[in-house]
């Protein structure tokens, strides 16, 4: 019998680069097929192709044998393909059976019996698996609640494979022993599902194959019966690339020593615990993991953006308390921000204003409480020259593109008498020669003796510029170690949880 | 207290309830769906032109109050086109709409009914209600109103069962907290959006025509003297539920009839600080309710479908 969902071929470009080229995955009727990959892997443009939010280039997509088109997420979803994101799209102020009732032709009526389909739910619940009071309100449910929700409102639209994108990424552990227990139980019911995932344990836990991608490939496909996590580890981050140019000759000073830091995120929940390390004069640590596992947040802690909950971080000795980045800035320590555009520029003033957004508060920007445009004006003309960035100083930063944007920020933070960088993914997304001459301004500067705390996820660049490397996986560190005593394998099964 | 006093009290609460019970309804529906609306005061003042120079053309205060209702709708979709459509900021739409609404109607009125001092305005005569009107006490606090007055008690409960009991109510209420989720449901979000603001402009139009061919008999410029932003002050006040707006603006009403009173009854003060109380009350009455309150979560976000 022909599989419910079979994507032959897929291939797809976003301008020079290729996102997927040539994948084959296909999904049998309570089938569990986990995708592999890291970051950039390629496993969110392949979903989203097969959930009908973009069209491939080439190749095809079958439903039951037949070959399809969808022209957007409603024809995939009428071909009974559901997709239940990362970031839920329920209303919360909404009941779970008015949320999985929302946009169904039989509510427009004067007078929709929502307690006979609140019924009719909860019988579908009860027959996949995952008991749910269809009265309760959303924002009443935990996080794996409303995961469920989202999960049943697909199986109530006539979903017959399921992809779930990172669906541990944000559950605590019982709630993904329980996300599990669904999983199994959906399979029961003969529900297809594709699960993506970065984590070996979810895969060894409920999948039956798994295909690995990298670069846009399918490097390993396979029964999970017939695999190790060192062989998929081995899939997922390839081979050693040759490390970077010669590092520090000597270990300086050192400039920041973090003891047993722990914070939360934005929503209360824990971010990372038990948290220490020594950053030395010139040298460049890098901090590796998969987005949203706490580097953000530590990068604002040292930052002085975000309050820790307990723990130190001393800067030359001196312990750095509470927050304030002025204070910081002050000492010499810079942050290049993970989201540019928020945090970092105010895109529609000049090139000079954005320089002068980090350095207002030095004495030689100010005479008499006014700024001195003029001279901050001529040091962004320099700092223009210098790193090359290409756009009108006098114009507004929004203008430039996004790598010249970077190489301004990574200009201005670098300025002046600067001994602590934390630059947050400065090379994500821009092409390849920005990334070059980032890189090779981050060594020369590292090599004049400037302390760096480089957070990337992409583990080439890491291997290519840093001297010591740790993860943050489980918000716990692991780490840090020389970049020439470990291996990639060793370091993607830190970022893995294996 | 005198009982004649608390009567007409009482009496008066009601009838100057009635055109904030109109608008504040309007602007309940258009916020719940999302969009805020700060220009219903500019489209009472249009309402209450439209209703005057519609009943004194047609010699019918009912065609009156449709052509305020039509007018009020027209009025409001400016603000829709603003909005849902170019995406302007609702609160710049809004204020823009608010002087648009009084330099048009004064000019309109200078044009029209304005040039012919002569002109009679057909008014709604209060309703007989026989044996309820001539009860004592109850009678002329209750059963001696307009025809308007009932028909503004008895929206609240209507769109109360609207917004929470029908397919419809359901769809407005998503639109209003998480568009993306509406919209990935299936529903037109900006119809929605559109649907919503409209009825509120309408309603807000009926209010003013209340004001003209049901209050006064009579169109003054400016006559609606700050009531709109009242309005948007009982929605808060009233927690976007319709029954809650409904209270908030009886209270309201009842506040300005009592200063009226009090202004009667203290000649040595200067009347502007009667005249304020109301004012004072609710900039007093949102500092206490807004920080408790939850405002539908997308309220003045554009929303723009992905694609």
């Amino acid at each position: 019998m022909a599989p419910p969902l079979e994507l032959r071929a897929i291939g797809k470009r976003f301008g020079d680069l290729v996102a997927l080229d040539g994948v084959d995955l296909a999904a049998g009727a309570g089938e569990v097929v986990g995708v592999l990959g890291e970051n950039g892997a390629g496993k969110s443009t392949l979903m989203n192709i097969a959930s009908g939010l973009l069209a491939p280039d080439s190749g095809e997509i079958r439903i039951d044998g037949s070959a399809r088109t969808f022209g957007g997420p409603r024809d995939a979803a009428a071909a009974g393909i559901g997709m239940v994101h990362q970031h839920y799209l329920l209303v919360p102020s909404l009941t779970v059976a008015e949320n999985i009732m929302l946009g169904d032709p039989r509510l427009r009526s004067l007078r929709p019996d929502l307690r006979r389909h609140g019924a009719e739910i909860e019988a579908l619940a009860r027959r996949v698996g995952l008991p749910l009071d269809a009265s309760a309100r959303v924002a009443h449910l935990d996080i794996g609640g409303r995961q469920r929700v989202e999960i049943l409102k697909a199986l109530h639209r006539g979903a017959r494979v399921l992809i779930l994108d990172e669906p541990t990424a944000v559950l605590s552990e019982r709630e993904r022993a329980q996300l599990y227990e669904v999983i199994r139980a959906l399979k029961r019911a003969g529900v297809g599902i594709v699960l993506i995932s970065h984590k070996l344990e979810d895969i060894f836990a409920v999948c039956d194959r798994v295909v690995v991608l990298r670069g846009g490939r399918v490097v390993d496909a396979a029964a999970i019966a017939e695999r190790g996590g060192d062989a998929l580890v081995r899939a997922m981050v390839g081979a050693d690339p040759p490390a970077g140019p010669a590092k520090a000759a000597a270990r300086g000073a050192t400039l920041l020593s973090v003891h047993d830091l722990e914070a939360r995120r934005d929503n209360g929940a824990a971010a990372f615990a038990g948290v220490s390390f020594e950053l030395h004069e010139g040298e460049i640590l890098a901090l590796a993991g998969v987005e949203g596992s706490g580097q953000q947040e530590l990068a604002e802690v040292l930052a002085g953006l975000r309050a820790p909950v307990r723990g130190t971080c001393r800067f030359r000795g001196r312990v750095l308390a509470g927050t304030g980045a002025h204070r910081r800035r002050a000492h010499g320590i810079r942050h290049v921000p993970h989201d540019r555009l928020r945090n970092g520029v105010l895109p529609r003033r000049s090139l000079a204003e954005n320089f002068l957004l980090a350095h207002w508060f030095d004495a030689g920007f100010r005479r008499r409480g006014l700024l001195r445009r003029r001279r901050a004006g001529e040091i962004t003309r320099t700092l223009v020259r210098d790193f090359g960035v290409r756009g009108a100083p006098g114009g507004p930063l929004g203008a430039l593109s996004g790598g010249n944007q970077q190489k301004l920020v990574v200009a201005r933070e670098l300025w002046g008498d600067a001994s602590l960088l934390i630059a947050s993914h400065p090379t994500r997304g821009l092409d390849v020669r920005t990334v070059a001459a980032l890189q090779a301004a981050l060594i020369e500067r590292r090599n004049a003796g400037l302390g760096i705390l480089l957070i990337s996820s992409d583990l080439a660049e890491i291997w290519q510029v840093a001297d010591r490397v740790m993860v943050l996986a489980q918000g716990r560190l692991r780490g840090p170690v020389p970049v020439g005593q470990t291996s990639l394998q060793e370091v993607g099964a830190w970022i893995s949880g294996a | 207290m005198d009982q004649i006093f608390f009567v007409g009290l009482v009496a008066a609460a009601f009838r100057l309830a009635t055109p904030l019970v109109f608008a504040a309804l309007g602007e309940a529906i258009s916020q719940r769906a999302g969009v805020l609306n700060v220009g219903i005061e500019g489209i009472m003042l249009v309402g209450a032109f439209a209703g005057a120079w519609g009943s004194a053309a047609t010699g019918s205060p009912w065609l009156g109050l449709g052509v305020a209702i039509a007018a009020g709708a027209a009025a409001a979709a400016v603000h829709g086109l603003l909005c849902l459509h170019f995406r302007v900021d609702q609160i710049v739409s809004g204020i823009a709409l608010t002087v648009l609404g009084l330099g048009l109607s004064g000019y309109a009125y200078r044009l029209t009914l304005g040039s012919d001092r002569g002109v009679a305005i057909p008014s709604f005569a209060r309703v007989d209600l026989g044996a309820l009107g001539e009860l004592p006490v109850l009678g002329p606090m209750l059963f001696q109103h307009h025809l308007l007055v009932y028909v503004a008690l008895a929206l609240a409960p209507l769109l109360w069962w609207f917004v929470n009991r029908t397919g419809w109510g359901l769809a407005i209420r998503a639109c209003g907290e998480e568009p993306a989720a509406a919209h990935a449901a299936g529903i037109d979000v900006l119809r929605v959006r559109w649907g919503c603001v409209l009825v509120g402009g309408a309603l807000a139009g009926a209010g003013g025509a209340y004001l003209s061919i049901a209050q006064i008999g009579n169109f003054v410029e400016d006559m609606v003297a700050g009531r709109g932003f009242i309005a948007i002050a009982c929605v808060v006040y009233g927690r976007w539920n319709p029954f809650g707006v409904l209270l908030a603006a009886l209270f309201f009403g009842a506040a300005d009839a009592a200063q009226i009173r009090l202004q009667a009854l203290n000649p040595d003060v200067p009347y502007q600080f009667f005249v304020m109380a109301p004012y004072v009350l609710a900039v007093g009455a949102l500092v206490f309710v807004s920080r408790r309150s939850r405002l539908p979560a997308a309220l003045g976000r554009p929303f723009t479908p992905p694609r």
